[in-house]
């Protein structure tokens, strides 16, 4: 993870991840070093300047599978009647987050 | 979104003043959901999976509880998120009712029966039970996580109920018992007018 923060390409253990650019929704290792699990601190990698719940990975990943979601609607070949989430672990959270959320459109 | 399935998580995050809490959004969850929640996991944990079924709006829900599995399913569990999404997204598949179950004692043993949704070829019941569980839930001993000992009671038929003793050590402690149905069933064939049977079964929880 470090490496791909870093744009370190040419390193031999230098992996793919998620790029979510100026913001850490990392789950761990995190930018910030903080729990991704209660963290509503600002750092220098989230949303809002002050605490707040927009803070913490979790609602940035559940914000990432919210839009996933809109796209899918947004396919002519796809029926935005019959969407499902699945996840396992972290998914299995996000499942739950983003279920508990889908009155929001983002 | 129609419909959803967490697996190993989203039920147990639970913590005060937090919004991003599991808690927050169970109780706005009103699609028809299926938990697939080993019983031994030490993320989505069984102790929380009752209150979690609570908490959902929804009343379309079923469990899937792997005795003995930690943070992962077998194929025989997994499968319950792909009969989900059949019945619910592609209209083809009814998943059979919870099984109605009774738990009474006899001369000192516990005696469960389960009448199963006989609308499926049932293969199997299998009763899971245990006393090595923690009423207030905390993850401070192993044997109420992974380490956990599940025993397993195959019940017999009695008219139309399937009826298994549950012989335990002692009555001072609290028993924790899950019947688990799997089930086989037959599929519609991809060519018309040929019925298959699928290889998987499916193996459903009561929770109790």
């Amino acid at each position: 993870m470090k490496r791909f923060w870093a744009g370190e390409t040419d390193a031999p253990d230098y992996k793919l991840t998620t790029d979510w650019g100026a913001l850490d929704a990392y789950h761990a290792p995190t930018r910030t070093g903080l729990n991704s699990f209660g963290n509503t601190k600002p750092t220098e990698w989230t949303l809002d300047p002050v605490e707040s719940p927009r803070n913490n990975q979790w609602f940035i990943c559940t914000i990432g599978a919210r839009r996933a979601l809109t796209f899918l609607e947004r396919q002519p070949e796809v029926n935005a009647e019959l969407l499902g989430v699945y996840g396992h672990s972290m998914g299995g959270k996000l499942t739950v987050l983003t279920a508990g959320s889908d009155l929001i459109p983002v | 979104m129609r419909a959803a399935a967490p697996s190993c998580g989203g039920i147990s995050d639970r913590q005060e003043d937090n919004l991003l809490s599991d808690d927050v959004y169970l109780k706005k969850i009103s699609c028809p959901i299926m938990f697939l929640s080993p019983a031994n996991d030490f993320h989505g944990r069984i102790n929380d999976l009752q209150t979690a079924v609570t908490e959902i709006k929804s009343k379309a829900w079923r469990a899937t509880c792997s005795a003995h599995h930690n943070h992962q399913d077998t194929a025989v569990y997994e499968v319950a998120t792909q009969i989900w999404f059949d019945q619910y997204l592609k209209g083809t598949f009814v998943c059979p009712q919870t099984p109605q179950t009774e738990l009474s004692l006899s001369n000192g043993i516990p005696v469960f029966t389960v009448r199963p949704d006989s609308s499926k070829n049932i293969r199997s019941v299998d009763i899971y039970y245990t006393q090595q569980g923690q009423v207030d839930g905390l993850k401070d001993n192993r044997e109420n996580t992974k380490a956990r000992f599940w025993h397993r009671a195959t019940p017999g038929e009695s008219g139309q109920a399937l009826v298994a003793e549950l012989p335990i050590h002692s009555l001072d402690k609290p028993l924790w018992f899950m019947p688990t149905s799997s089930m086989r069933w037959m599929n519609q064939s991809p060519v018309p007018g040929i019925i298959t049977e699928r290889i998987q079964p499916i193996s459903l929880t009561s929770l109790r």
